[in-house]
């Protein structure tokens, strides 16, 4: 059975490497979105194993994404990846105070984001 | 007119101490008086020789008198001249009659001036010499017959001058004591005059001075505009409001000097808050306590300047950077507080704009080298295509390309954080043996390549230290890929650690091509490039030593650097270290 994960991240050719470090861990993506509000609404609908966030994203940020999601007790099982480009330390803390299971840095290794992907899902 | 003959005789006899000539002239003129009254008809004229001996006699004196006193012959000495002062009135008086001379009494005359010699023989001079006066009818005269009245004269006479002599004596000596003491008091009294006048002539300059220095404090009170000068008394009620204080909280000087407190400007719960942090207080009675709390530091006479938010007379926020500073009296207490504030909002924004132009460079940058490096790798790690071996090393140029712009990005965002002071460190625990290994380790590919040999002295199994792992590495790093940068084929390149006197010293040195002396002050600032490198177009942008120093820097130690052109450079670089357990 293939986990099913959902990506959010306003930049078409990052959220494309995403994609191939879920095919690579074997995951199905089930939705690939730029927006952060249509990010929430696909988790909502598709219950994912993971959701993939961008820190900065319109409509609403990962990190208060995964507030809401931390919120939600029907999405308890859902994981959460933070995807960030900014090196603050604060970012950082912040992202995972929001109730993300991992934090990884931009640029990544796609090699990389698929163990993780791997990883966090057997959380 | 003879009230000031009067005057000016009553002034040399009744002065301190008339001169000889003064002296005599009472004689003299008292004979040459006498000497004219015999042409009244009917005086006694008995022997006139005597009478012109006697007057000669007189003239003689006062000749003598005025030598005396002009050549100024003391005191003392010209007691001669009274003396034959009173041989010529004897002489006279026998010309005149004898003991029934009725000039007798000038005798008198003379005798005052002996007796009121200082000293009591004077007394005795008088009594001798007024009653050989008084004998020389007896001596020089026509067979004057002695009568036995004149006995009793002779008793009654010299007695009489003698008491006479005794009191002008005692006068004399009294007079001279009050006039001693007089004087006494009078060079007293004008030296406390002249002590007083310098005195009053110091506190005119003091005065004088402290007005001067009064109105260069006003002036530079207002002429500061930009910065508020507050001053308080121990409780916080102000009394100094300069301008620039007006300027920046839009109250007057009259609304508020006497009348408001400078706690009264600040926000509440930043008192509050400020209160609780800096621990209990003993704070007086009618203290404010948040008063208390923002003078703490400066009571104890430590310097204290920190942020603080002011309200303006409109209602609006102002923030400010807020520098206490005691006032002290002249006694060395403690009088007061001054506070000068700036404005800071200004800076504020600028340091928020910067910071936030920063971080949107840095993720702008960041975001299409995830790309680019991202899909580098999916292309290498495609297992469905068979890569030939060009591609695969141009895609290995682009690679690393790539990882030099994150680098630089990386390094720029660094030291623009480095600049604005807000520096990323993690306070965690690093040791320095793995840290230096693994140094060794990354370079030595890059050692390899140009025939650089890398050596690691290093005897410690373990170098815990207070710090950041991977920005000590990062330092560490820098320094170690220089070396080998800047070190020609077959140099080599040496590593190593010590620990001495409770600091870790880490030493990278290499045999490369050396910094010039006149450059090494420059060495740690950004963008710097030493000729030499440019010259030998090594490969920088300038920033690696600046992000390294201000890492060593953050962590309290120091970097610094020797070397010699043309012959190597070696980095010493020094941070404390504390046991961990």
């Amino acid at each position: 059975m293939s986990f099913e994960i959902i990506i959010a991240d306003d930049d078409v050719d990052i959220r494309g490497l995403i994609e191939a470090a879920a095919r690579k861990a074997g995951f199905k993506v089930a939705a690939s979105v730029s927006d952060g509000l249509d990010a929430l609404e696909a988790i909502r609908t598709h219950h994912p194993k993971i959701a993939v966030l961008d820190v900065s994203m319109p409509g609403m940020s990962g990190l208060k994404i995964a507030e809401k999601v931390r919120e939600d007790s029907t999405l308890d099982n859902v994981r959460i990846i933070i995807l960030s480009a900014s090196v603050h330390e604060a970012a950082i803390h912040a992202g995972l105070a929001s109730g993300a299971d991992t934090y990884v840095p931009k640029p990544f290794s796609p090699k990389h984001l698929a163990a993780e992907l791997k990883r966090i899902a057997e959380l | 007119m003879l009230t000031k003959i009067y005057h000016r005789a009553t002034k040399a006899f009744f002065s301190e101490n008339p001169n000889p000539l003064v002296k005599q002239s009472a004689t003299t003129v008292a004979v040459v008086a006498a000497c004219f009254s015999l042409f009244i008809p009917g005086a006694t004229i008995v022997n006139i020789p005597y009478i012109i001996a006697g007057g000669s006699g007189a003239l003689i004196a006062l000749g003598l008198a005025y030598l005396v006193t002009r050549w100024e012959i003391k005191a003392r000495t010209a007691v001669f001249i009274p003396v034959i002062s009173l041989f010529a009135v004897g002489l006279f008086r026998v010309g005149t009659g004898g003991p029934n001379s009725l000039y007798s009494a000038l005798i008198i005359l003379p005798l005052i001036w002996i007796a009121a010699e200082p000293g009591r023989k004077y007394i005795l001079f008088c009594f001798i010499f007024g009653s050989f006066a008084l004998a020389m009818p007896f001596l020089f005269g026509d067979n004057q017959i002695l009568r036995p009245s004149d006995v009793l004269r002779f008793i009654f006479g010299p007695a009489i001058f003698t008491v006479m002599a005794a009191i002008i004596n005692e006068f004399a000596r009294t007079a001279r004591v009050r006039v001693k003491a007089t004087e006494e008091l009078v060079a007293e009294k004008s030296q406390l005059l002249a002590e007083s006048l310098t005195r009053e002539e110091e506190v005119k300059e003091a005065a004088a001075a402290l007005v001067i220095a009064k109105k260069l404090t006003d002036s530079v009170l207002n002429a500061v505009t930009r910065q508020a000068i507050i001053g308080t008394n121990l409780s916080g009620l102000i009394d100094v409001w300069n301008p620039g204080a007006e300027l920046m909280l839009g109250y007057t000087e009259e609304e508020t000097v006497n009348r408001r407190y400078i706690h009264n400007f600040h926000r509440t719960y930043e008192l509050d808050n400020f209160y609780k942090e800096i621990g209990p207080l003993i704070i007086a009675e009618n203290m404010d306590p948040g008063f208390a709390a923002l003078t703490e530091k400066a009571r104890v006479g430590e310097s204290d300047e920190r942020e603080w938010t002011y309200l303006r007379s409109d209602n609006e926020e102002v923030t400010v950077k807020v520098a206490v500073t005691p006032r002290t009296d002249d006694h060395g207490d403690i009088a007061g507080y001054i506070f000068v504030a700036n404005d800071v909002t200004q800076e504020r924004e600028v340091t928020k704009l910067k910071d936030e132009f920063v971080g949107l460079i840095s993720h702008e940058l960041r975001t299409p080298l995830t790309s680019i490096l991202g899909y580098l790798e999916l292309i290498k790690d495609d297992d469905e295509t068979e890569l030939t071996e060009t591609q695969i090393t141009y895609l290995g140029v682009a690679e690393r390309n790539a990882n030099r712009l994150l680098r630089l990005v990386g390094d720029l965002l660094f030291t623009a954080q480095v600049e604005s002071g807000k520096f990323p460190l993690l306070e965690g625990v690093a040791d320095l043996t793995p840290i230096l290994a693994a140094a060794v380790e990354s370079a030595k590919p890059a050692a390899d390549n140009k025939h650089v040999t890398l050596n690691l002295d290093n005897i410690y199994s373990d170098c815990i230290l207070k710090g950041d792992p991977l920005r000590l590495a990062q330092a560490v790093d820098n320094l170690v890929s220089n070396a080998i940068k800047f070190t020609p084929a077959n140099g080599s390149v040496n590593l190593s650690l010590q620990l001495i006197d409770g600091k870790a010293i880490i030493r990278i040195s290499d045999t490369g091509m050396g910094i010039p002396k006149d450059e090494m002050d420059k060495l740690f600032s950004r963008f710097f490039r030493a000729s030499t490198a440019t010259r030998n177009a090594v490969q920088g942008v300038g920033l690696g030593l600046t992000i390294t120093k201000a890492i060593v820097t953050a962590h309290g130690g120091s970097l610094s650097a020797e070397s010699v052109e043309g012959s190597g450079t070696t980095f010493v670089m020094e941070l404390p270290y504390t046991f961990q357990n």
